[in-house]
């Protein structure tokens, strides 16, 4: 299993915290890669563009819209903070199918924008999306010290 | 009779009513030749032929869209990404 924080991705938390540019998000999104593997992801580089990566792509393919108030309060969790996300649901898979997904990623914005972060399944199992499917994802995010 | 005997690449069809008698003429060649009567009932046995296969096709295409529903749960870590970051940056 492997996940990795996009440079642009930390470029944002930076500019945030102590820049005070860029804005605080109502709404983000979670997108479905399917480059890279069941266990690796795409690399620091990789952008919201997207560049450096391949995002899933299909008849009713969209990202899937979270509200800030899906995210759970931080508490703690070993040696860091976490939130857990809520179940997120994306659309039905259309016809002809969305490809075989290794993961996701969360961005700012419905299309490009800034992609923070990529992962990987917990159980390093993809999943071939065919018409009908549907894929549910419980996503967290830990900031350890 | 097959549909391969009858219609083999089918790009001129004829059908023929003459004195009681159907004549179908597939690209110039008379394949079939029958009653009218009779041809009425090949007809009828064909569109129950149409309409079974359709049926079949419906049913195979919703046993294929039958859907699957993937609840997966991921993790990112800072802790995590930084020690992946820093090894694979730093491997000889």
């Amino acid at each position: 299993m492997a996940e990795n924080f996009c440079d642009e991705g930390l470029d944002y938390i930076i500019n945030l915290y102590v820049r005070n540019t860029g804005s605080i998000l109502a709404t983000t999104y979670l997108n479905l890669f399917t480059s890279a593997t069941a266990s690796t992801v795409p690399g620091r580089t990789a952008t919201g563009a997207p560049t450096g990566w391949t995002e899933a792509t299909g008849t009713g393919y969209a990202r899937k819209s979270m509200a800030s108030t899906d995210w759970g309060a931080p508490a703690t969790n070993a040696s860091g903070r976490r939130t857990v996300g809520n179940q997120m649901t994306f659309a039905t898979v259309g016809a002809g199918g969305w490809g075989t997904v290794n993961g996701f990623g969360h961005s700012s914005a419905a299309t490009t924008g800034t992609c923070f972060w990529f992962a990987n399944f917990d159980d390093t199992t993809a999943v071939t999306l065919n018409v009908n499917d549907i894929i549910k994802i419980t996503p967290t995010i830990q900031l350890d010290i | 009779m097959t549909p391969e005997l009858l219609i083999p690449k089918l790009s001129r069809l004829d059908i023929v009513h003459d004195r009681g008698i159907i004549h179908v003429v597939v690209n110039g060649e008379l394949k079939l030749a029958m009653p009218s009567e009779q041809a009425i009932e090949f007809c009828h046995l064909l569109e129950r032929i149409a309409y079974e296969a359709q049926q079949a096709l419906n049913i195979d295409q919703a046993r294929q869209g039958d859907p699957t529903v993937y609840c997966k749960t991921g993790t990112i870590s800072l802790k995590r990404a930084f020690l992946q970051r820093f090894f694979s940056e730093n491997e000889e």
